[in-house]
């Protein structure tokens, strides 16, 4: 008990810095702009107009962060991580400098909102109890109230289910048939695909090769988070490095797959899912970057734990 | 000496956390942040501009546009990103030319 008050004191330490008068948040309306604010993101509205300054908004991004933590703490010991390694890896999740822009960004609530639905899904799923469904669509809904990128949750739920070795078939087929609801509603694989205005479009194979270099600058920040920045240079790295990194990816994913009834491979498996749809999907001049690496970040604090007696 | 390793990491990990999180008080030294990490690229460089006259430092921000607009025209760039740096390094400089000569 001592260690979590420890854990926890040490948190609000690090993001102490946050609570000095800032303007941040609501000055500047490109990061705010209620136009991109679609009706599909009702929650997040919905937050925002109960915080009336930008450090109650920063407070609401952190104690929801904190709410992920426990989640993820909670999952690691439903997956069969001991009580004690959970709560380091968690922790260790909790003050990593990556997720510094999800708290004190404006567009980060949607993001962290996301990442609880999503918990809460995929934590019934891997509890299996009587009811788990229910909880199971709680989370997707309150993920997809959150942000359309809620949508990875389709397909974690039955991986996770495979990994555990559960029934699955089932389960598999409702998310299936869900994610093609889904992308009926959006209006069509053509509108999910072209977010961007069609002057500043790429190729969709320029697209996958710049997200796969993003993808894996980011996951090797997640090992050494040094030289961070809101807005890398992705357009100076060169052809032959984006193509290693498209191929290390889809190496990762491989591995992973094969590994996937391991912690370490449910987890990378994880990052991958979560960040697949961002390979595909061109969001408006703006390549993967660390607010949107939150969800697929879990999936690594998965993978560096270690269940009780082995994998 | 296992728990002296988790203790160092975690503490590392709120180090760096703490320090980045004070980038985050306001846009200006953020952006700088950036610019210094990516200074070929003219975004970075656009906010700098923003966040100087936001701070009153109106020559300096009226170099810092300038300095987006030219990197705006290395060869790397995209077309798309060009267009809209020029257009709005160029907004804000006429804008500052304004305020400068109603003082």
């Amino acid at each position: 008990m001592l260690a979590r008050l420890c854990g926890a004191a040490l948190l609000m330490l690090a993001y102490s810095t946050l609570w000095q008068p800032a303007t941040w948040v609501y000055n500047d309306r490109s990061l705010v702009n209620p136009t991109t604010i679609t009706m599909r993101r009702s929650l997040e509205q919905t937050t925002w107009a109960m915080t009336s300054t930008p450090r109650s908004a920063r407070l609401l991004n952190l104690l929801l962060h904190s709410c992920n933590v426990l989640l993820v703490g909670l999952l690691l010991y439903r997956l069969g991580v001991g009580d004690r390694v959970a709560s380091i890896v968690a922790l260790a999740w909790a003050l990593h400098p990556l997720h510094v822009e999800t708290v004190a960004y404006a567009a980060g609530r949607s993001e962290l909102l996301a990442a609880t639905g999503i918990l809460i899904a995929v934590l019934a799923t891997a509890a299996n109890g009587r009811g788990w469904g229910v909880w199971a669509l709680l989370g997707i809904g309150l993920g997809l109230a959150a942000k359309e990128s809620a949508i990875v949750v389709l397909a974690l739920i039955p991986f996770v289910r495979i990994s555990l070795g559960y029934r699955w078939r089932l389960t598999a087929t409702a998310c299936g048939a869900a994610i093609v609801a889904a992308i009926v509603w959006f209006g069509g694989p053509e509108h999910i695909i072209n977010q961007e205005i069609y002057s500043a479009q790429i190729t969709m194979s320029e697209w996958l090769l710049i997200q796969s270099t993003a993808a894996m600058r980011l996951m090797w920040l997640s090992i050494v988070p040094i030289r961070q920045t809101i807005d890398f240079d992705y357009d100076l790295v060169s052809h032959g490095v984006r193509v290693i990194c498209v191929i290390a990816l889809l190496a990762w994913a491989g591995v992973s797959w094969r590994m996937r009834h391991t912690l370490i491979g449910i987890g990378l498996v994880w990052t991958i899912i979560s960040i697949a749809p961002r390979l595909v999907v061109q969001t408006p001049r703006s390549y993967l970057n660390e607010h949107q690496f939150y969800t697929p970040s879990i999936g690594l604090a998965l993978a560096i734990a270690r269940r009780k007696g082995g994998a | 000496m296992g728990k002296v390793v988790v203790l160092v990491w975690l503490c590392a990990y709120a180090y760096l956390t703490h320090q980045y999180a004070q980038l985050w008080v306001h846009p200006l030294p953020l952006w700088e942040h950036a610019a210094k990490i990516a200074p070929l690229k003219p975004r970075p460089w656009l906010h700098v501009g923003i966040g100087l006259v936001l701070a009153g430092r109106w020559d300096e921000a009226d170099a810092a546009f300038v300095r987006a607009a030219d990197v705006a025209m290395l060869p790397h760039v995209s077309t798309q990103d060009r267009i809209i740096t020029n257009d709005i390094a160029g907004q804000n400089r006429i804008a500052l030319r304004r305020l400068v000569n109603a003082r």
